[in-house]
C-alpha cells in the first residue's frame, strides 16, 4: 500500500471547468497545480516563476539605466556647445538671418536655432582689468533651448537675468573672472572692445556662472544679441553665426549635412562631432559597449528562464509520455507545453511589470548609480523605462520560455512512450 | 515452426491482434540486445490472454509493441485490421485513443488532476466535453467501485488499489477494442490483486474486448483463457 495523503477538498467547479475548458488550457493548468502537490515540484514551480520574474527584473533594469545614461548623455553632450554651429566664410557677418532661422528650422531633426555676435572685449572695474574675454550677444530664450547653460548660472534663468537691469550691457560672466576683478551680482563695470576703433560702454553684473571648464568660467560671457551689436558699432541687424540643436546629437552630423546643402555654398554647418572627434568615438564605443552588454543579459536572462521551465517539464516526462499513451497528438501536447512555459512565464513577467517601474522610480529618486562630488550636471543616471524597451522585455520573457518548451518538446515525434514509462 | 506458431496462425485468420516475424533490439551500454525476434503472435475477439516470462524477456516490448508505443525493427503489426507500421504518429495516437486502453504496473494518474479529471481526459481526446462527459466519468468510476467521494480526490490521497481502479476505469471509459495491460496488480496485496483482476475480467464478460495481460504471477494467469509464456526462441502457449 502506498502512503495516503490527507484528502483536500476538491471544488466540483474545478473538475466542471476541466471538463469545459479547451484541453489545451485545462491540461497546462494542471500540470501546474499538481506541482504545488510535492515538495519538489512546488520549488521547481516556484523557481521558475522566481527565475523569470528576477531576470525580467534584471533586464528592465539595465534597459531603464542604459536608456537614462543615455537620455542623459545626449541631453548635455555638447555642454555650452551647441550640437551644430552654422556661419558664413570664416565667421563673417550675416545679415538678414530671420530668414536664414527659418530655412534651417526648416531641415528635419533640427528642434530650435539661436543667433549670437561674438566679439572680444574687455571687462574693466575701477584700476583693475580683465584678461582678454569673448563676449557672446544672445538672444537668451533661444539659447537656453540650444546650449545647456541655465544648470550652470547661479540664478538659473538667463533671460531674467539679461533683462533685470537697465543698463547699456547686462553681462553674465564666468567666476573665474569674477573671482579674478572680485566682482559679484550687481557690480557696475566698464566694458571695453579694443581694436582699431575702441569702444566702451558701461555694463552690469546680472548673473554668474561656473562649468567647472577653466577656459570657458576665465573667458566668457553673454550678453543681449542688441548689447553686442551696441558695443561693436553695429548700424545693421547682423550676427556671425547660429547655434543649432538637433533632435539627437549622436545624428547631429546626418542634419549637419542636410542644412549644408538647404543654405548653399555660402554657408557651413559643423556639428559637434568634427570638433570633438575623440569625444564622439568614445560615447560611440560606449555605446556599442552598452549595447553589447544588454544583449548579452537579454540572452542570459532569457536561457535563465528558459531553463526553469524545461526543468519543470522534465518532471512531467512521465505525464507527458502518459497523454502521448492516452492518444493525444504530439501537436497537441507540444502545444500544451507551450502553454505551461507561458503561463510560468507570466507570472514572472507580471510581477516584474509591477514591481520595476517603482523600483526605478525609486533608484532614480535616491541617485542610486552617483558620482562623487561631481561638477558635472551628469552627476547620476537616472533609471528611464520606455515602453517600448518594457514590451520587449515583457514579451521575450513570456514566449522565449514557451517557444523553447514548444521546440524541446519539438521531437514528441521522436519520442517513445515506451522508453520513459519503462526508464522511470 | 514451433506448436504455438502454428496456433497463431490458425488465430490470425479472424485476428485482432496479428504479430508477423516481429524483431526489436534495443542499445543498451553501447551493445545492441535483442529482446524479441522472428515474432508472431494473434489474438482474437473476445480473448484473455496472459503473457508469462522471466524479467527481461520481453513482454512489455511485446505490449508495447501491440499498443504501439513502439515501432519493431521488422516485421509486421496488424491490430484490427490495421498495418500499424504505415501509419503517421498522428495516426497512431488518434487509434490509440479510439482502439486501444492501458494499464500499467505504476497507475500513472496525472498527480494535479481528481481521480474524476484523470477519467474525464480520453473522453475530453475524443471530443466528449461538459456534463455528457462528467456523467460517462462518474459513471465509469462508479463500475470500478470508486465512491464518488474517492473520485474527487487527487491520486496522492488514493490507496494503491484504489489508483489501479482509476486507471483502469480511465483505460475502458472509450470502450477499447483492446485492453493491453503490462503487470496490473504488480504493486498491489493480495486482497487488491483478486478484486483488480475481477474487475478486469468482469469487464470483458460485458464486450468483445480483447484483454492482453503481461504477469509474473501465475495466479492472475490462471485466470486467463490462454496463457503463452515468453521464451528466448519465441512465444509458446502453455494453456
Amino acid at each position: 500500500m502506498n502512503a495516503v495523503n490527507p484528502p483536500r477538498p476538491i471544488r466540483r467547479s474545478q473538475t466542471v471547468l476541466f471538463s469545459s475548458a479547451p484541453l489545451w488550457l485545462a491540461l497546462p493548468l494542471s500540470f501546474l497545480k499538481g506541482e504545488r502537490r510535492s515538495r519538489l515540484g512546488k520549488f521547481f514551480t516556484a523557481a521558475t516563476a522566481l527565475s523569470t520574474f528576477v531576470s525580467t527584473m534584471m533586464l528592465l533594469l539595465a534597459f531603464a539605466g542604459s536608456n537614462g545614461a543615455s537620455t542623459e548623455l545626449r541631453s548635455i553632450i555638447a555642454g555650452l556647445d551647441s550640437h551644430i554651429l552654422v556661419f558664413r566664410g570664416k565667421s563673417e557677418l550675416m545679415c538678414g538671418y530671420v530668414e536664414l532661422i527659418s530655412t534651417i528650422e526648416n531641415v528635419p531633426s533640427v528642434v530650435r536655432v539661436a543667433p549670437y555676435l561674438w566679439l572680444d572685449a574687455q571687462l574693466q572695474v575701477g584700476d583693475q582689468a580683465s584678461e582678454p574675454i569673448t563676449l557672446k550677444g544672445i538672444v537668451a530664450e533661444r539659447e537656453i533651448q540650444t546650449t545647456s547653460i541655465t544648470p550652470y548660472l547661479k540664478s538659473g534663468n538667463l533671460p531674467q537675468a539679461l533683462s533685470s537691469v537697465d543698463t547699456d550691457i547686462p553681462l553674465v560672466i564666468g567666476k573665474t573672472i569674477a573671482d579674478e576683478l572680485g566682482i559679484s551680482t550687481g557690480t557696475s563695470v566698464t566694458i571695453v572692445k579694443p581694436g582699431l576703433s575702441p569702444r566702451a560702454l558701461p555694463g552690469k553684473i546680472v548673473d554668474i556662472f561656473e562649468t567647472g571648464v577653466p577656459a570657458r568660467d576665465s573667458a566668457l560671457a553673454y550678453t543681449t544679441l542688441a548689447a553686442a551689436r551696441k558695443l561693436h558699432g553695429m548700424e545693421q541687424d547682423c550676427i556671425n553665426g547660429m547655434a543649432v540643436k538637433s533632435r539627437d546629437p549622436l545624428t547631429s552630423h546626418t542634419t549637419a549635412r542636410a542644412m549644408s546643402t538647404a543654405l548653399g555654398n555660402s554657408y557651413s554647418a559643423k556639428d559637434w562631432s568634427e570638433t570633438y572627434p575623440n569625444y564622439r568615438a568614445g560615447i560611440d564605443l560606449l555605446k556599442r559597449c552598452i549595447d553589447m552588454l544588454n544583449v548579452m543579459l537579454f540572452a542570459m536572462a532569457t536561457a535563465f528562464s528558459t531553463g526553469a521551465v524545461l526543468l519543470v517539464l522534465q518532471q512531467k516526462r512521465r505525464e507527458i509520455a502518459m497523454l502521448l499513451t492516452l492518444g493525444m497528438t504530439p501537436a497537441s501536447l507540444r502545444f500544451a507545453v507551450g502553454i505551461v512555459g507561458t503561463l510560468l512565464g507570466f507570472v514572472g513577467a507580471l510581477g516584474a511589470l509591477v514591481c520595476g517601474p517603482p523600483l526605478c522610480a525609486l533608484l532614480t529618486q535616491h541617485q542610486v548609480i552617483r558620482l562623487p562630488e561631481a561638477q558635472a550636471t551628469i552627476a547620476y543616471i537616472p533609471f528611464l523605462l520606455t515602453t517600448r524597451d518594457t514590451a520587449l522585455i515583457i514579451g521575450v520573457q513570456i514566449l522565449a520560455p514557451a517557444v523553447f518548451g514548444w521546440w524541446v518538446v519539438g521531437d514528441l515525434n521522436e519520442l517513445r512512450p515506451a522508453d520513459i514509462l519503462r526508464d522511470e | 515452426m514451433s506448436y504455438g506458431q502454428q496456433t497463431f496462425y490458425a488465430m490470425n485468420k479472424h485476428a485482432t491482434i496479428s504479430l508477423k516475424h516481429v524483431s526489436k533490439s534495443y542499445w543498451s551500454g553501447g551493445t545492441e540486445v535483442e529482446v524479441l525476434s522472428d515474432l508472431e503472435f494473434g489474438a482474437a475477439k473476445n480473448d484473455v490472454i496472459a503473457i508469462k516470462g522471466v524479467s527481461g524477456c520481453g513482454k512489455t516490448t511485446l505490449l508495447n509493441l501491440i499498443g504501439c508505443l513502439d515501432r519493431p525493427d521488422a516485421g509486421e503489426i496488424f491490430v484490427n485490421g490495421i498495418d500499424l507500421s504505415s501509419q503517421s504518429n498522428r495516426q497512431l495516437a488518434e487509434f490509440r485513443r479510439n482502439s486501444l486502453g492501458f494499464v500499467f504496473q505504476r497507475s500513472n494518474l496525472l498527480a494535479g488532476l481528481t481521480a474524476l479529471e484523470n477519467v474525464l481526459i480520453p473522453l475530453r481526446l475524443t471530443g466528449v466535453t461538459g456534463a455528457d462527459a462528467l456523467g460517462k466519468a462518474t459513471a465509469g468510476l462508479a463500475q470500478v467501485s470508486l465512491t464518488e467521494k474517492l473520485q474527487r480526490r487527487r491520486p496522492s490521497e488514493l490507496s494503491a488499489g484504489e489508483m489501479q481502479r482509476v486507471a483502469i476505469a480511465r483505460a475502458i471509459i472509450n470502450r477499447p477494442s483492446i485492453l493491453l495491460a503490462d503487470e496490473p496488480t504488480g504493486n498491489l496485496d493480495g486482497a487488491n490483486k483478486i478484486a483488480i483482476m475481477n474487475l478486469l475480467l468482469k469487464l470483458h464478460e460485458s464486450g468483445e474486448t480483447v484483454i492482453v495481460i503481461v504477469t509474473h504471477d501465475d495466479a492472475i494467469a490462471e485466470r486467463c483463457n490462454t496463457v503463452y509464456e515468453l521464451r528466448a526462441r519465441g512465444l509458446e502457449q502453455c494453456r
